[in-house]
C-alpha cells in the first residue's frame, strides 16, 4: 500500500483557502438576503442589455429613430414585460438637450411606475465616454437608479445642466429656475420666462394626459411634467417634456375640428384630408396668437411664444408625436418650419433656445 | 356688500409670488383660488378693488383669464361693473392691457 504523504503546509493554505471562500460565500449570501429584503435583486444573466443610441437626438431623422427605439424597448422591457434591464452606454458619444430630457423623462417614469419588489428595473454598465458619464451624473440618473458614479461633473458645458420635475403648475419651481438662471437671462426675460413655463406646465395637466398615451403600458398619467435648463455654445436652453398623448390628439379634443380647420385655414395649411402632426402644432401655435373670444382654453403657447419675441432673437422648437414645429427670430426676421417624422415621440417637448451670444443652438 | 371704501389686493404678498394656472386641480396657486378666495370677497366688501401686480414673478395667460375674465363668466359681475371696480396696478402697461382685455372680451 502506498503512503500517502501529507503536505501539512499545503494543507493549512487549502483549509485557510476554503475557509476564505467559504466566508465570502457568507458574507454574498448575507448581503444578497439583505438586498432582497430591500427589494433588490432577481437579476439573471439573461436580463435583456439594451444598447444606448450614439446620439441622443430628436431632430436628425436617423439619430431620433434610433433614439425612439431604445427608448421604447426600455419602455416595454420593464413597464410590460416586468424585467430587469442593463442599458449599456459604451456607443453614447452625444447627449443633445432634448432627446436627453426625453431619455431621462422616460426613465423616471418607469421608475415610478416599474419599481417593484424586484427593484429597480434599471441598470447601467460601460459609460466608457467621460462626458457622457458626467451627464448623466449631472442630470440625475445615476441616483435616479441607484448607481454610484465615481465621475465628477466638471466641464463647462455640463455643470450648468439643471433638470427639475413636477406635476401641474407648480409656480415655484419654475420661480427657482427662473431664479437660478437670472444672471445668464437679460432681466427684461425673466417674467416672460416664467409665464411661457408655467403656461406649459398647465397644459401638461389640462390637456397632455386627457387620454391614454398610445404606448400600450396603461399607465394613467396626472399632468407630470420633467424639465431642463442648459447653458452651452452661448445659449441658454430650456426644454421642459410631458409624456401624454401630444398636441395633434388633444387639439382637437378641447377645441373641436371645426375650430382646428378654421385655424389650419390660417396658417394655410388646409389642403389635405389629414394634417400632419407639425401642421396640427402650428394649429396650436396660432390659437394661441388668436384674439378668438370663445377660445378660454387652450391659448398656453402664446407665452409659450413670446419668450422668444421678447428676446428679439431666438428659437422656439416644439416637438410632438410626430411632428416638429419651429419658430426662429433672428436678425429681425421671423422664420417657421415644420417638420414630420416616421416615429412619434407620444408627448410633447418644448424647447426655447435663447443665443447669449450670436450663436446656434446645438439641435 | 359693499362699505364704499376701496381695497387693495397685492397678489405677490396677499396671495404669492407664484401664481400659476387656471384651475384648483392645476395648481396651488391658480387663478380660479385667487378669484374666488381674493378677488370675489373683496369686490363683495369694497367698491372699489386695486389689484397690484408687481412683485410676482409672472402670470400665464390661464391665470389672468381665469381671474379675471372668469369673473365675468362665472360671477354675477357684469364686464361694465367688472372694469369700473376693479383698478390693476402694474409698472408694466402691457399685463394691464391683457388683464382689461380678458374682462373686456366677455361684454
Amino acid at each position: 500500500m502506498r503512503k500517502i504523504r501529507v503536505d501539512r503546509e499545503r494543507l493549512r493554505r487549502l483549509s485557510n483557502e476554503r475557509f476564505r471562500r467559504r466566508l465570502i460565500r457568507e458574507a454574498l449570501k448575507k448581503r444578497l438576503d439583505a438586498a432582497k429584503s430591500e427589494g433588490y435583486g432577481h437579476r439573471t444573466a439573461a436580463e435583456p442589455v439594451l444598447y444606448a443610441p450614439r446620439v441622443f437626438g430628436l431632430l436628425d431623422k436617423r439619430e431620433r429613430a434610433q433614439l425612439l427605439e431604445f427608448v421604447e424597448a426600455l419602455r416595454v422591457s420593464t413597464l410590460i414585460r416586468k424585467r430587469h434591464v442593463r442599458v449599456n452606454f459604451s456607443r453614447t458619444e452625444r447627449m443633445a438637450s432634448c432627446g436627453t430630457l426625453f431619455f431621462l423623462s422616460e426613465v423616471k417614469r418607469i421608475l415610478v411606475n416599474a419599481w417593484g419588489p424586484t427593484g429597480c428595473p434599471i441598470s447601467c454598465v460601460h459609460v466608457l465616454n467621460n462626458k457622457v458619464a458626467q451627464v448623466l451624473r449631472q442630470i440625475g440618473f445615476d441616483d435616479a437608479i441607484g448607481r454610484r458614479s465615481y465621475v465628477q461633473p466638471t466641464d463647462a458645458d455640463v455643470i450648468h445642466w439643471r433638470a427639475v420635475a413636477g406635476v401641474g403648475a407648480e409656480g415655484v419651481k419654475a420661480g427657482e429656475m427662473v431664479t437660478s438662471l437670472r444672471d445668464k437671462l437679460p432681466p427684461a426675460l425673466s417674467s416672460p420666462m416664467y409665464d411661457g413655463l408655467v403656461e406649459a406646465m398647465t397644459n401638461c395637466v389640462q390637456h397632455a394626459y386627457e387620454d391614454a398615451r398610445a404606448d400600450g403600458c396603461g399607465i394613467e398619467g396626472a399632468g407630470e411634467w420633467w424639465m431642463f435648463a442648459q447653458q452651452q455654445h452661448g445659449n441658454l436652453t430650456v426644454v421642459l417634456c410631458d409624456l401624454g398623448i401630444g398636441i395633434p390628439r388633444s387639439l382637437p379634443l378641447t377645441q373641436g375640428g371645426g375650430r382646428v380647420e378654421e385655424l389650419m385655414a390660417r396658417i394655410g395649411r388646409a389642403t389635405t384630408l389629414s394634417h400632419k402632426d407639425s401642421d396640427m402644432i402650428g394649429a396650436a401655435v396660432e390659437l394661441g396668437r388668436s384674439r378668438l373670444q370663445e377660445a378660454n382654453r387652450g391659448k398656453g403657447l402664446q407665452d409659450v411664444l413670446a419668450v422668444i419675441d421678447e428676446a428679439g432673437e431666438g428659437l422656439l422648437r416644439v416637438y410632438s408625436n410626430r411632428g416638429c414645429y419651429s419658430y426662429l427670430v433672428k436678425g429681425g426676421s421671423m422664420k417657421e418650419d415644420y417638420k414630420d417624422f416616421g416615429d412619434s415621440i407620444l408627448g410633447t417637448i418644448i424647447q426655447w433656445s435663447i443665443p447669449l451670444v450670436h450663436e446656434q443652438s446645438n439641435e | 356688500m359693499s362699505d364704499g371704501s376701496k381695497k387693495i389686493v397685492s397678489i405677490a404678498e396677499d396671495y404669492s409670488p407664484f401664481p400659476a394656472g387656471r384651475f384648483r386641480s392645476d395648481g396651488p396657486f391658480s387663478g380660479e383660488k385667487f378669484r374666488d378666495e381674493i378677488l370675489v370677497p373683496a369686490l363683495k366688501s369694497f367698491d372699489l378693488v386695486e389689484v397690484k401686480m408687481d412683485g410676482a414673478f409672472g402670470f400665464g395667460s390661464s391665470f389672468l383669464e381665469e381671474a379675471f375674465g372668469g369673473l365675468v363668466r362665472r360671477h354675477a359681475v357684469s364686464a361694465t361693473e367688472a372694469l369700473r371696480r376693479i383698478r390693476i396696478d402694474s409698472s408694466d402697461e402691457s399685463l394691464v392691457e391683457e388683464v382689461m382685455g380678458y374682462i373686456k372680451a366677455k361684454q
